[in-house]
């Protein structure tokens, strides 16, 4: 049978496993410039998020004093022994798919996160970010009475300007 | 068609400010204490740069991080508007860049709001129950 883009996408590329090193979540979230992962355990159910925030406390990092008062980091390293799961938000804050984007915004509010799970009929199928809701008002604003977004819009669109991201 | 409000209706006023010079552990106890992510970073009263938590998180993880002050690890010229501004346009700005904050900045450099990632959540819950300030 042949796969569905998705099917055949790369859950690795977007995901990191609670057991990796933090370092490996780190050059992941690096080359694919993403600030969110979700972490996994070792049955593949998504157990955490790890944050951008999470990845810089377990940073061991050597800095230079520049011409200016503002310091320069040279390296960023990490203790090997640093694993996701010592870092990790959990347990994961996770809204359905079709959750109405207005609760999708209070929910990241009163949790106090700046990344959701989506899922849908139990499967995780992406992550939506402050970022992505930043950009909705931004188009909101713009259009006025424009198309009405949905947690699903927002997913779907989400190929080249969101994080938000269908895994 | 209305008038898009300005920046100044959305801010938070009046934000917590540290001093150039203070030690990045008394930074990061305020913004504990408040529960704040980002402060405005002052010289004289002048706007000197933005100090995020994540700019205490990288911090602390340098050798000697905690004796280091808020001016080394500040994020210098931060993004910054007029009072008048447009909240569409300050929002624009900060989706298209990833900012996490604008500060809001009077002509005499006094700086007199943020408006956040947090203020933008709570402006676009409001937008979407349709009980917009215009």
């Amino acid at each position: 049978m042949k796969k569905t883009v998705q099917e055949s996408m790369s859950l690795d590329l977007l995901m990191i496993g609670w057991d990796e090193r933090i370092e490996t979540a780190y050059h992941r979230m690096q080359s694919n410039r993403l600030r969110h992962l979700p972490v996994h355990n070792d049955s593949g159910e998504i157990i955490g998020m790890l944050s951008d925030r999470d990845v810089q406390r377990a940073m061991i990092s050597q800095v230079a004093h520049g011409s200016t008062a503002a310091l320069s980091v040279e390296t960023i390293e990490f203790d090997p022994e640093s694993r996701v799961r010592d870092y990790m938000g959990w347990p994961v804050i996770a809204v359905e798919r079709d959750t109405d984007l207005m609760e999708v915004v209070r929910t990241i509010l009163s949790k106090r996160v700046s990344a959701l799970l989506v899922r849908e009929e139990g499967r995780a199928v992406g992550i939506v970010t402050t970022d992505d809701l930043l950009q909705v008002l931004a188009e909101l604003l713009a259009e006025g009475n424009g198309p009405k977004w949905t947690l699903r819009s927002l997913l779907e669109n989400s190929a080249e300007r969101y994080d938000a991201v269908l895994v | 068609m209305k008038a898009m409000p300005k920046i100044q209706k959305y801010m938070t006023p009046m934000p917590h400010t540290v001093g150039h010079d203070l030690p990045v552990a008394k930074a990061w106890e305020m913004m504990k204490e408040y529960r704040i992510r980002h402060l405005p970073v002052l010289d004289g009263g002048h706007l000197k740069g933005i100090l995020s938590d994540r700019d205490i998180k990288l911090a602390a993880s340098f050798e000697g991080g905690d004796r280091l002050r808020c001016e080394e690890i500040m994020t210098p010229e931060p993004y910054t508007v007029n009072p008048d501004t447009g909240l569409d346009s300050v929002v624009r700005e900060m989706a298209a860049h990833k900012y996490g904050s604008a500060l809001i900045v009077q002509d005499n450099g006094k700086v007199v709001g943020i408006f956040t990632d947090i203020d933008a959540l709570n402006t676009l819950d409001e937008v979407l129950r349709g009980n917009f300030r215009q």
